[in-house]
């Protein structure tokens, strides 16, 4: 066994370890055996965790896979593609819309998008859509996360721990963790997680630069070299106009992004995790991309996918041995921090939105609710394992559309949260519309003009919101007593600001 | 009215972070010897969208202890 892959695995047994040690003391003897504790963490977070757990949940593979090898070929611009919109629109997006589904939820007991929307309306129809259309685009991003996972344990150990064996190497350990710990587990591995990755990015990207000769070397020899990864000519400008707009609006939209946002103690908390995740967004993507397109210098000539390799592969040439093993556990780490919230809340999406809807899931006991859940998780996992083996291309191509799928679900959040006379047929038909122009487009079943030559989640959006706004003024508004017992909610709470 | 305008903003920036004027061409280094107008630009849309999340937080979502007490 080659010492690269030793070390590694060294590594990792001991921070698992570690981890389980430090879940036992802060986590699995705080949690309580009921279903709003195991998937809510009984809503008690205070910010620090509150920010680790949604900001972890966003480092997927994108930030340690996706956007190194994008910089790679495209240069600086794939960090602007992110912090110049997501890192700040976002957090807007969460205020705007967490304020108020974090008081439904500590009224109601609310998890999902689907209970906020259909509480709304009280639609059962609307929750299992919903729930549905959540489950269609998250399944496949686990599966990501195990493809990301054994794609880095591969580049690390240069192929000697086989795709295969890391990708079940992750699963299993996130399985574990995210089986006992639930929610409270998940957001405390996410805190240690994305802690470690981050300081893991920074200094490799210190060491890649050292390597270089500095930053301004480094940028001297681009501008001579390959002067394209600083005009950014390889890149699209509608794309980078239509897919910053996506990706804001999609976030807050991601179930393991929505449900976060319910768990916050208070409404304070809530506030100033809104302050410092703009900050984190700038720090990790700058960092990341950074390292990417340097990384170009010390290794050139990588074609296409190939180039998502850059970081692990620049560790396990350039790196002493046990830096790389320490560094490498940080990107795993980074991918761990968004598969388990995203397993999590495939378990908490089943169980909130089809579960307890029934009469028989109502009747189940707490004890019965959670264990039904942990089976759920370790269900999810041997599905995603198994997709992650044989790489269906088909669901790739679902992956591409989530983010538009999810953004597109904030038009019918933001109309039941805010839109009086919405009513409940428009909501259908939007949803329906945006979901539809989504999936025909890039299947050919619906012109392309449609896109306005943008990203069809762009215009997905559109329609969706003009569908939302003429059928709202030709059907029924919903009856007047519903809608003042909905939006007095909010009025229970002291708002000032909304008034 | 004001929250209103912070959103007004934010879609304003959003528009004007894709800087068609230079886009595909080299701009000059002026920060650090290692980042270009263009970055610098980039960052500056970065750092007003940040000060607006901050303005949304404390000057329009503004929370006293009471405001907490509705909900249980």
């Amino acid at each position: 066994m080659n010492s690269q892959a030793i070390n590694i695995l060294i590594v990792m047994a001991v921070y698992f370890a570690a981890m389980m040690f430090f879940l036992y003391f802060v986590a699995f003897r705080m949690a309580k055996k009921t279903a709003e504790d195991y998937h809510m963490a009984s809503r008690e977070f205070k910010m620090i965790v509150l920010f680790f757990t949604i900001f972890g949940t966003n480092i997927s593979a994108v930030a340690l896979v996706g956007a190194p090898g994008s910089s790679y070929h495209v240069g600086w611009v794939t960090w602007a593609y992110y912090v110049s919109s997501w890192a700040w629109l976002s957090p807007l997006l969460f205020y705007l819309i967490g304020n108020r589904a974090w008081v439904l939820g500590k009224r109601h007991g609310f998890m999902t998008q689907a209970d906020v929307i259909s509480g709304r309306w009280k639609s059962n129809f609307l929750s299992y859509l919903i729930g549905i259309i959540c489950l269609v685009y998250t399944v496949p991003y686990v599966m990501i996360g195990a493809m990301g996972g054994g794609q880095i344990f591969a580049g690390l150990t240069n192929g000697f721990i086989p795709y295969w064996l890391g990708a079940a190497i992750i699963m299993v350990m996130v399985t574990i963790y995210v089986v006992i710990g639930g929610m409270r587990g998940t957001a405390w591995t996410n805190v240690v997680e994305t802690c470690i990755f981050l300081l893991g990015a920074i200094m490799m990207l210190v060491f890649v630069g050292w390597k270089l000769g500095g930053p301004e070397t480094a940028t001297s020899m681009i501008q001579k070299d390959m002067p394209y990864l600083l005009t950014r000519e390889k890149f699209s400008i509608l794309t980078f106009f239509s897919f910053g707009f996506i990706v804001s609006l999609a976030v807050p939209m991601f179930p393991q992004v929505f449900i976060r946002l319910l768990v916050g103690e208070s409404r304070r908390e809530f506030r100033k995790m809104c302050i410092i995740y703009p900050l984190a967004g700038l720090v990790i993507w700058f960092v990341v991309c950074y390292t990417g397109m340097w990384g170009h210098l010390l290794i050139p000539g990588l074609a296409g996918k190939d180039a998502e390799q850059i970081m692990p592969m620049l560790l396990s040439r350039y790196a002493p041995t046990w830096v790389s093993g320490l560094l490498g556990a940080s990107m795993l780490a980074g991918a761990m921090s968004c598969m388990d919230a995203q397993i999590l809340t495939v378990s908490t999406l089943v169980y909130k939105d089809f579960l307890s809807r029934s009469k028989k899931g109502q009747a189940l006991s707490e004890l019965t609710r959670v264990r039904f859940s942990q089976w759920m998780i370790v269900s999810v996992c041997v599905v995603a394992y198994i997709l992650a083996l044989t790489r269906p291309m088909a669901i790739l191509l679902l992956v591409n559309w989530s983010f538009a799928g999810f953004a597109a679900l904030l038009v019918p959040m933001l109309a039941a949260l805010y839109w009086k006379r919405c009513t409940k047929t428009a909501v259908i038909a939007s949803i329906l519309v945006s979901q539809a122009i989504l999936i025909g487009v890039p299947l050919k079943l619906l012109p392309a003009s449609l896109t306005f030559g943008m990203l069809p989640g762009f215009s997905a959006m559109f329609f969706g919101a003009v569908t939302l706004v003429v059928f709202t003024y030709v059907t029924r508004p919903q009856e007047k007593s519903a809608i003042e017992g909905f939006f007095g909610e909010f009025a229970k709470v002291k708002e000032r600001s909304w008034r | 009215m004001r929250e209103v305008m912070v959103y007004v903003i934010a879609g304003l920036l959003m528009i004007f972070r894709a800087d068609w004027w230079w886009w595909g061409k080299a701009t000059p280094i002026v920060l650090f010897g290692w980042l270009s107008v263009a970055e610098v630009y980039q960052l500056g849309i970065f750092i007003v969208g940040w000060a607006l999340v901050f303005y949304a937080a404390y000057g329009v979502w503004k929370i006293d202890d009471k405001d907490e007490e509705g909900v249980s």
